[in-house]
């Protein structure tokens, strides 16, 4: 049994954050590795990678993160993942981790994810440059991400992710916005690689569960929908890949 | 709606409000917050949603207040910033 800890859109400032610090502390007595699905920091500088860094070097359980829009903010995400990967967290962008459990190994594939919408209302490769360079962005990043997964060998595949792959998870939102939530592109890749798990955050408003086109389940964790640190998921040992 | 030729201007059309004030909601780094949602009422505007502390809720009613001159703020926003225990977890089977 792996036991997964998992938030999304924590949003740490310079101030950082004593309540998640203290929530996470507590993380080895129910989770054996913690998933960030991006957004970790409000504005993405790197004195606020310093405060959040800080914090998560004090997580007794190994971190594995994307990152978010909002982390790419101030243009300096080199300097935000240097930061964090010297606090030992594991930034993912297109690559995979494999942590092991009791002789059960779970496999990460994170991506940041991008936007573009869902079948019957999203963007087009097609017009205007910047056009086709959103709808491109997303392509890229859907294909790095089926690769990705498809490299893993594990007992348990987990995509992470902060864009959402499905509009399941986005129920709350206001449909307009949608095509800035995430893409179907994402789910097609993750359908087409296989995975027991997405994660996901950004859409603040929307639902916590929904599924692929394929039937892999798909988990929001944007901390303010799931209201609290963090929540927590088992992969039984019996879904195992082989 | 406003009658977008009267004096108060175009500025002044609560359509055009709400969508300043979103946008100076997600851009502004008091806030940096997308999710708030903006709704016109009448000469008052309200927000709604959540954020992560107090001062991020104080800092979205000054936000407001500066894109939309002549309404009125109502604050409806909830502070996350007592996180509760995480739930049990979801065995996946």
């Amino acid at each position: 049994m792996i036991r997964i800890a998992a938030v999304g859109d924590i949003h740490v400032g310079e101030d950082g954050d004593d309540a998640l610090a203290a929530d996470l502390a507590q993380l080895p007595e129910c989770a054996d590795v913690l998933l960030l699905a991006g957004d970790l920091t409000r504005h993405g500088t790197r004195a606020e990678a310093v405060e959040l860094g800080r914090l998560l070097r004090e997580v007794p359980v190994p971190v594995v993160a994307v990152l978010g829009n909002h982390d790419h903010h101030c243009d300096e995400t080199g300097a935000v993942v240097e930061v964090l990967e010297a606090a030992g967290v594991t930034v993912l962008e297109g690559g995979t981790t494999v942590l092991e459990v009791d002789g059960t190994t779970l496999g990460v594939a994170g991506v940041k994810g991008f936007g573009g919408g869902f079948a019957g209302a999203c963007a087009s490769d097609f017009g205007e440059p910047e056009m086709k360079a959103f709808v491109r962005h997303t392509k890229d990043i859907a294909a790095r991400l089926r690769t990705a997964l498809a490299t893993l060998d594990t007992d348990h595949r987990v995509a992470l992710l902060h864009y959402s792959p499905v509009a399941d998870t986005l129920r709350g939102e206001p449909p307009e916005i949608h095509p800035f939530l995430g893409s179907y592109l994402l789910a097609e890749a993750i359908d087409a690689a296989g995975a027991d798990l997405v994660l996901h955050g950004h859409a603040h408003r929307g639902s916590e569960r929904g599924t692929t086109p394929g039937g892999v389940r798909v988990r929001n964790v944007a901390r303010p929908l799931i209201q609290g640190s963090f929540s927590l998921f088992e992969l039984d040992p019996e879904v195992a890949r082989r | 709606m406003s009658d977008p030729r009267s004096a108060e201007g175009v500025e002044a059309v609560p359509e055009y409000v709400v969508a300043h004030v979103h946008e100076a909601l997600t851009t502004d780094p008091r806030v940096t917050e997308q999710s708030i949602e903006v709704a016109a009422v009448g000469r008052t505007i309200v927000l709604m949603g959540r954020v992560f502390s107090r001062d991020q809720c104080d800092a979205a009613a000054l936000v407001a207040r500066a894109q939309a001159p002549g309404y009125e703020i109502r604050n409806d926003l909830e502070v996350l910033d007592q996180p509760t225990p995480p739930g049990p977890p979801e065995r996946l089977a």
